[in-house]
């Protein structure tokens, strides 16, 4: 971004042009601030959006893949490398996360307190919240993986869940005796690990947002392109 | 990543990835090379991220091998209405699709609005994905289907409703 203020810059004609830019707008900048303000909305709430049966972060992801063209990164960072650090160090830290969340799920999935309190809740969900253990979980039909979606719903650090939330009747109803079997130390240091994880990715994000708002802004007024594409039915 | 579970249970598959799945099986009719079907595929799946072929053979593979293979009617319908992006022939498209229908025993299930208007947290699904996924959802939730997707609001409602999904990428 300096270098965009460099008297050699403000003096010689850029090597883009207009359509250049709307590209990056449009397919780099645009999509990728967008796909960056949801993670670091997440990341806040700490939510990790981790899925146990992919093993995967769901809408923390790299940067390209918040609908950026790869080709047109590939010329942006060209003319503005230090993003391209900053987004190989965004995609590293995204893959950290997922990492620490994968291994704070199996930690829990294995740990004796969290299978006990599993036990006693199974055994008293058809009195109080009523129907069959398994038929609070959606479309999952063993076992394991009744477990596995709590021990999901923990590592994403859920509060009570809304009606429209198919385990919403037994989270709500067994989440305190639940997140109190994280208090084992094991699962306590997976936890500081996974939420450690979460905050160098947001400081990441953020200054990528920063970084990638301040060039837009510039290049939009260096070549006279605003940030959108007029709207249809927007008119003066 | 994990490897998918073995054995594949049943799968619930959305439109474009079915257009997929047709695809393949008409480049198998025309014995297509590596090269070839990598870039067919990627033109049919339609988005701006490449995909290595092997991802369409591991997606194939996973539709051959699965318990059961289905859709809803809706999925039917808008796969019909998008059979020109799939670039082959007439008479390929429709011999592929009578394949996936008979030798895959494809299940079209029907998931009518009126059902998922009687399923109140879909209600608001309805609203925010649109019939055709809504129903997809509802149809996997009730049959205990894994959801094979690329649809990002699908992917996240299919969260919600407990749903065990797949990506492209992760199968």
């Amino acid at each position: 971004m300096d270098d965009m203020r460099t008297s050699s810059r403000a003096k010689k004609k850029p090597p883009y042009g207009p359509n250049i830019v709307r590209a990056w707008f449009d397919t780099v900048l645009n999509p990728g601030l967008r796909g960056l303000d949801r993670e670091r909305s997440l990341l806040d709430r700490k939510s990790w959006t981790y899925r146990f049966y992919s093993d995967s972060l769901e809408s923390i992801a790299p940067f390209a893949a918040h609908g950026v063209s790869r080709a047109n990164l590939e010329q942006f960072t060209e003319f503005f490398a230090e993003v391209a650090s900053r987004v190989g160090q965004h995609d590293e830290c995204v893959e950290s996360l997922r990492l620490a969340c994968g291994n704070y799920h199996a930690a829990i999935m294995n740990d004796p307190g969290f299978r006990e309190a599993v036990r006693q809740i199974e055994a008293e969900v058809p009195e109080t919240i009523g129907g069959e253990f398994g038929s609070h979980f959606g479309a999952y039909s063993r076992h394991e993986d009744f477990l596995g979606v709590l021990a999901e719903n923990l590592v994403n650090n859920f509060e009570e869940l809304p009606d429209y939330y198919a385990t919403y009747k037994l989270w709500n109803q067994f989440r305190q005796r639940l997140v109190a079997v994280l208090d084992a130390s094991e699962l306590a240091r997976r936890r500081r690990e996974t939420e450690a994880a979460g905050r160098k990715l947001f400081q990441v994000v953020d200054s990528l947002i920063d970084e990638l708002r301040r060039i837009r802004s510039a290049l939009s007024l260096e070549v006279d392109v605003p940030f959108a594409a007029e709207t249809a039915g927007v008119q003066g | 990543m994990k490897a998918a579970r073995e054995p594949v249970p049943g799968l619930a598959i959305d439109t474009n990835l079915l257009l997929v799945v047709l695809g393949h099986r008409c480049l198998q009719y025309e014995q297509a090379t590596t090269l070839k079907r990598e870039q067919v595929l990627n033109r049919i799946r339609g988005r701006s991220d490449f995909v290595p072929v092997e991802r369409f053979e591991a997606l194939w593979h996973y539709f051959r091998t699965a318990r059961r293979r289905v859709v809803t009617q809706h999925v039917v319908a808008e796969a019909y209405g998008s059979r020109r992006r799939l670039e082959f022939p007439k008479e390929v498209i429709w011999r592929s699709a009578i394949d996936v229908l008979t030798e895959f025993a494809l299940e079209e299930l029907a998931c009518s609005i009126r059902d998922l208007r009687g399923a109140k947290a879909y209600e608001r699904l309805l609203f925010e994905i649109g019939p055709t996924d809504a129903g997809l959802l509802h149809l996997a939730e009730r049959e205990k289907l894994t959801l094979v997707t690329e649809d990002g609001p699908l992917l996240q409602w299919a969260g919600t409703r407990a749903v065990p999904v797949l990506h492209l990428r992760q199968i």
